[in-house]
């Protein structure tokens, strides 16, 4: 696509020309609040954003001269509550940013259904959420080429089973290192299976109630010391609208600005005055592999 | 504007008038209308009696058929840019007459309009049709002196241009898609060259182009929005003759002349663009890496008379666009060659059964291809091997198709065909080649087969009343998933005033092919597919209701028609797989076009004014179009309407040809447009960790905290564009009737600089004001500010 998108930039540069202009008179874009809450039973700490979103144009609210940030909301009211009538009320936490609240304090479960509430000023916004069943287990096969202390290349075979008789959205992930933070996202492919370019967006459309099938590429050149440490495969099930916002994010950014590609538009379940966000729930099944020098 | 059908007018009775009843018995005068000179085969000329105010038209082979009382009567027959013939004939009983009419120089005289000797748009039941005289084509200001049907199509109203300078069009509200471009009668799946820059109809091979926005006749179908039509030239069955255009960027060469004289002719005509051939010039010898773009087509045509009820056409047409490109980064090369482009071919055959009767059976072949082949040899720690990726897509077309003609009376005639298509889809096509990763050939095929039955009726009740009604019914199968679908055509025509009529049409229609586009400016790996099980047929009802007025002693003309269309399961990518699709155009596709879409409704309704003068020193129009277009899909912004990228409310077009004399052509046109709509990203916010467990890729490459994203599709109107082409041509006549001509274009003449694209920058670091915070800014791109061109012409 680069190709093409090169040849016509260069077909036309000799008559072309760049203007800025003003984007006021033609986007006209108020302040909104933004809120942002992905709960799952695999969390310690339940988190949610609130946030203020303004016109992207014009420099950002956080970079202000007298270095306050015009982003943040700290004094909004967000409460959790499950279809039992259990309710929590999440705390801001400065250091995060976000409202949090102990996992211990409220139960999230596979299947349940979970309401937000928060309320900023005079203004309350709503949005509901069910998480989804958790994936029972990972198969794999891993194929490292170890040189030294570093992958050169490999290739790990993932599967695991969908869940039957429903539409189900799954994103894919490795983590490698000691603390596990460190990841290798080099998903591709075999031809028969359903799965997305970046690689790590996984549906069912192809291959309902079968095993659904991935295949991590890896590659490296850096200097990563992953000899005698674990690779920890990811599956999350996600409710769709998280999908398409994860998924979103993901191909925007890999479009790169690209004019001839559609932009894709966030996801929004939040309902209230000015309101624009995601609250959804996932679930996520974790496998370690241990890196043994062959 | 008449259509190509023959149907019956009178154009000086009052409306009081009694009607011409045929009282004595009837004979009826058929047969061919030609070009002298050449022999060319006319279409759409009047054939008019005046003392009984009846008449018609020739259809699309220059046949016509009259029926008319006993006794002598005087015949007019007429044709815009040919002079008038007439003749006096003594009728006892059915005649078969061939006429040949000669060309006039508008600029030696100013057409005496009589009325009566054309067919006006007050005077025929057809709407919503646009007919461009080849002369429009060949005499408009054009874009580096090339030459091009679809873009002065673009100047008509309800036929809307995309982006600047681009050659696909939008008609009435509708999508690329949704227009069916037919050549010689095979369908043409990319109509354009160079991404949508010109159109891939050479402009000197072409004797006509018809549009049909709606009011469709039941003869047409498989597409909601429009049918172009263009008709190549037979080749001149009397002298070898030709013509030779040099251009800044291509030249092109056009030849025709009789095989066996008067029996037999072909045309031959072929482009070529030339910046491929030039750029070694401008390339260091230094570097090893090198790339070139080039298209061209080939027309090919031959025209046999077996008899005088027998024809023979035999067209062909060949376009290719190429982009090749060698890099070496020193551990290796790569080879690029990217490839696309169609084949048709066309074999038909007419046969005029009675002097009533008329037919023509069609064998059709269209094809669409397009290819990426990328060979490497790299000499790296992992890797010392060569290794070859090709992907493609494609579409190739079996048509047989047989159309006929019945001239019942002078007042009532009737056509009724039947056609079959083979589809045969390729959507994606893979040859690999690589030790390391595996060898992989693979060709998803997709197979669909489409047929209509049609008939069409068209009755004039009396003086003030016609009524054409017609049927068809279309059956299409995918596998084990079959569509049938009837679909009514009704069209009416009320004469106030013998120059003014009041009009109405409906039209259902169903579209069982479709393209999916993420660019939406006609890329060529834009992919056709067929609808299946999991894709339903795109459908539309149309209304329209207009009045055409006639001005006959100007000879001017005015029609203002207004419409509503619905469309119902229109196909668009989901979010972000436009991305997808065209990132997989250099890989493998992993993922299945139909997980990829989505469907759902469209409106579009608007009102069209068309003020035009087609005879005379000066010619020209003016078109005038306000619409809305608007679309909701289940799946995307939310379940909400939006409106469509190419949504527009104001398009105004402004044509002016000016030959004061034989040898100067001085032409102008002012365009102005509404903005297209642009999915940007409009609000920004703070990037927070809110504790997922999966990161995306996305969130590694970040380049800081904040967040953008856009909260509506299409949420975003461009400024609006405008420009005035200009153009002026000196013809001087040469020894041997040999003509040359030199032209001189300037497009966008004023240097208005018209979006192109929009994109979102960021501000760089100011060394002059380090302080600075940074800022995001709204770029606007332009292309095509102020190109002059110059050509040269010698025709022989």
């Amino acid at each position: 696509m680069k190709n093409l998108f090169n040849l016509i930039l260069g077909s036309l540069c000799l008559f072309a020309c760049e203007k800025v202009i003003d984007s006021d008179r033609l986007l006209d874009t108020g302040e909104k609040v933004y809120i942002l809450g992905f709960i799952s039973p695999q969390d310690t700490v339940l988190r949610v954003s609130v946030k203020k979103a303004f016109s992207v144009f014009g420099p950002p609210a956080n970079a202000t001269e007298d270095g306050t940030n015009a982003y943040l909301i700290t004094d909004a009211q967000v409460t959790l509550e499950d279809s039992f009538g259990n309710q929590v009320s999440l705390n801001y936490d400065q250091e995060l940013k976000t409202y949090t609240t102990d996992s211990d304090n409220f139960a999230i479960i596979g299947g349940g259904a979970y309401t937000l509430r928060v309320s900023v000023g005079n203004n309350s916004y709503v949005a509901t959420c069910q998480v989804p069943e958790k994936i029972p287990f990972i198969e794999h096969e891993a194929f490292l080429e170890i040189s030294g202390e570093r992958i050169r290349n490999g290739a790990i075979n993932i599967r695991f089973l969908d869940f039957p008789a429903e539409n189900n959205f799954y994103m894919l992930g490795i983590n490698y290192g000691d603390n596990g933070n460190e990841q290798l996202n080099t998903f591709g492919s075999d031809s028969n299976l359903t799965i997305y370019s970046p690689g790590q967006f996984l549906t069912d459309v192809l291959t309902e109630n079968d095993f659904i099938r991935a295949r991590a590429e890896i590659s490296l050149s850096g200097n990563q010391n992953v000899k005698n440490t674990t690779l920890t495969i990811q599956v999350a099930n996600l409710e769709e609208i998280l999908f398409q916002e994860l998924r979103s994010s993901v191909l925007n950014q890999f479009a790169d600005g690209d004019p001839f590609i559609e932009y894709s538009i966030t996801g929004n379940n939040i309902i209230g005055e000015k309101g624009i966000g995601i609250f959804a729930g996932y679930q996520l099944t974790e496998k370690e592999i241990a890196i043994i020098e062959e | 504007m008449h259509t190509s059908s023959s149907k019956t007018f009178d154009q000086n009775r009052k409306v009081n008038d009694p009607p011409p009843l045929l009282k004595t018995k009837g004979v009826t005068i058929s047969g061919y209308i030609t070009e002298e000179g050449s022999g060319e085969l006319l279409a759409g000329v009047s054939v008019y009696v005046p003392n009984l105010n009846l008449g018609t038209v020739t259809n699309d082979y220059g046949f016509f058929s009259l029926s008319l009382p006993e006794g002598e009567h005087t015949i007019f027959i007429s044709h815009i840019g040919f002079s008038t013939k007439q003749r006096k004939l003594s009728l006892t009983t059915d005649r078969s007459i061939d006429v040949a009419l000669s060309r006039t120089i508008a600029a030696l005289k100013e057409v005496v309009v009589t009325a009566g000797q054309k067919v006006k748009a007050s005077k025929t039941i057809q709407m919503s049709t646009v007919r461009l005289n080849p002369l429009d084509i060949q005499d408009a200001p054009t874009l580096l002196g090339e030459k091009d049907a679809l873009k002065t199509l673009q100047l008509l109203p309800g036929i809307q241009g995309g982006t600047e300078g681009n050659s696909g069009f939008f008609v009435r509200g509708g999508t690329p898609d949704q227009n069916m471009v037919i050549l010689d009668g095979a369908v043409v799946y990319n109509s354009s060259h160079l991404f949508g820059f010109f159109s891939v109809f050479n402009g000197d091979a072409i004797k006509s182009v018809e549009a049909f926005k709606g009011g469709f006749p039941a003869r047409f179908g498989g597409r909601l929005s429009s049918m172009i039509k263009i008709e190549t030239k037979d080749g001149n069955k009397e002298k070898l003759s030709g013509k030779i255009n040099l251009g800044i960027i291509s030249s092109s060469l056009l030849l025709e002349g009789p095989i066996k004289k008067g029996k037999t002719s072909f045309l031959l005509g072929g482009r070529r663009t030339y910046a491929d051939l030039l750029s070694p010039i401008f390339q260091t010898t230094t570097t090893t890496d090198k790339s070139g773009y080039y298209f061209g087509d080939l027309n090919f045509k031959i025209h046999h008379i077996l008899s005088s009820t027998d024809k023979l056409y035999w067209s062909n047409y060949f376009g290719r666009d190429q982009f090749y490109a060698k890099y070496n980064d020193g551990i290796g090369t790569e080879k690029i060659r990217l490839g696309w482009g169609n084949i048709t071919s066309t074999i038909r055959w007419n046969h005029q059964f009675t002097n009533k009767l008329f037919s023509n059976t069609s064998f059709v072949f269209s094809n669409y291809d397009f290819k990426i082949t990328s060979e490497n040899e790299e000499n790296t720690a992992f890797r010392n091997e060569e290794f070859s990726f090709s992907s493609g897509s494609g579409i190739n077309d079996f048509t047989l198709k047989t159309d006929f003609e019945y001239y019942a009376s002078s007042t009532h005639s009737i056509r009724f065909g039947a056609m079959a298509t083979r589809h045969n889809f390729i959507p994606q096509r893979v040859l690999r080649k690589d030790d390391f990763v595996g060898n992989l050939k693979q060709i998803q095929r997709l197979n669909s087969f489409d047929s209509a039955l049609y008939m069409e009726d068209d009755w004039k009740l009396n003086d003030r009343i016609q009524i054409s009604s017609g049927l068809r019914v279309s059956y299409f199968n995918y596998k084990n998933t079959n569509y049938f679908n009837p679909e009514t055509r009704l069209a009416l025509a009320y004469t106030v005033k013998s120059d003014l009529a009041l009009k109405a049409s409906y039209t259902k229609m169903n579209q069982y092919i479709h393209l999916l586009s993420g660019s939406g400016i006609g890329l060529p790996t834009d992919l056709w597919v067929s609808s299946t099980d999991k894709v339903k047929p795109q459908s539309s009802q149309q209304f329209a209701l207009g009045l055409a007025k006639d001005f006959f002693d100007k000879d001017y003309s005015l029609t203002v028609e207004g419409y509503y269309k619905t469309m119902d399961d229109v196909i668009a990518y989901k979010e972000g797989a436009s991305f997808i699709a065209a990132n997989e155009i250099d890989t493998e596709k992993t993922t299945d076009w139909e997980e990829n879409v989505t469907s759902g409704q469209g409106w579009a309704y608007g009102t069209e004014v068309l003020f035009r003068k087609q005879t005379g020193k000066f010619t020209g129009w003016l078109g005038y179009t306000l619409s809305w277009s608007e679309r909701e899909f289940e799946e995307l912004n939310f379940g909400r309407k939006f409106f469509d990228r190419y949504d527009r409310r104001h398009d105004i077009s402004v044509v002016g040809i000016y030959k004061p004399h034989e040898r100067l052509t001085l032409s102008a046109n002012w365009v102005f447009a509404t903005g297209n709509n642009y999915t940007l990203p409009d609000l920004s916010t703070l990037e927070t960790d809110i504790g997922f467990g999966i990161q995306p890729e996305s969130y590694l490459s970040s380049d800081g905290p904040i967040k953008e994203f856009a909260t509506a599709r299409n949420n975003f109107r461009g400024e609006s564009s405008h420009r005035l082409d200009l153009g002026i041509q000196w013809h001087k006549k040469l020894k041997k009737n040999k003509e040359r001509s030199w032209g001189v274009s300037l497009y966008n003449a004023y240097a208005r600089q018209n979006p192109f694209v929009y994109s979102i920058e960021s501000t760089r670091f100011d060394f002059d004001d380090p302080d600075a915070l940074p800022t995001k800014e709204l770029t606007r791109t332009s292309v095509l500010v102020f190109v002059p061109s110059i050509n040269y012409t010698l025709k022989f």
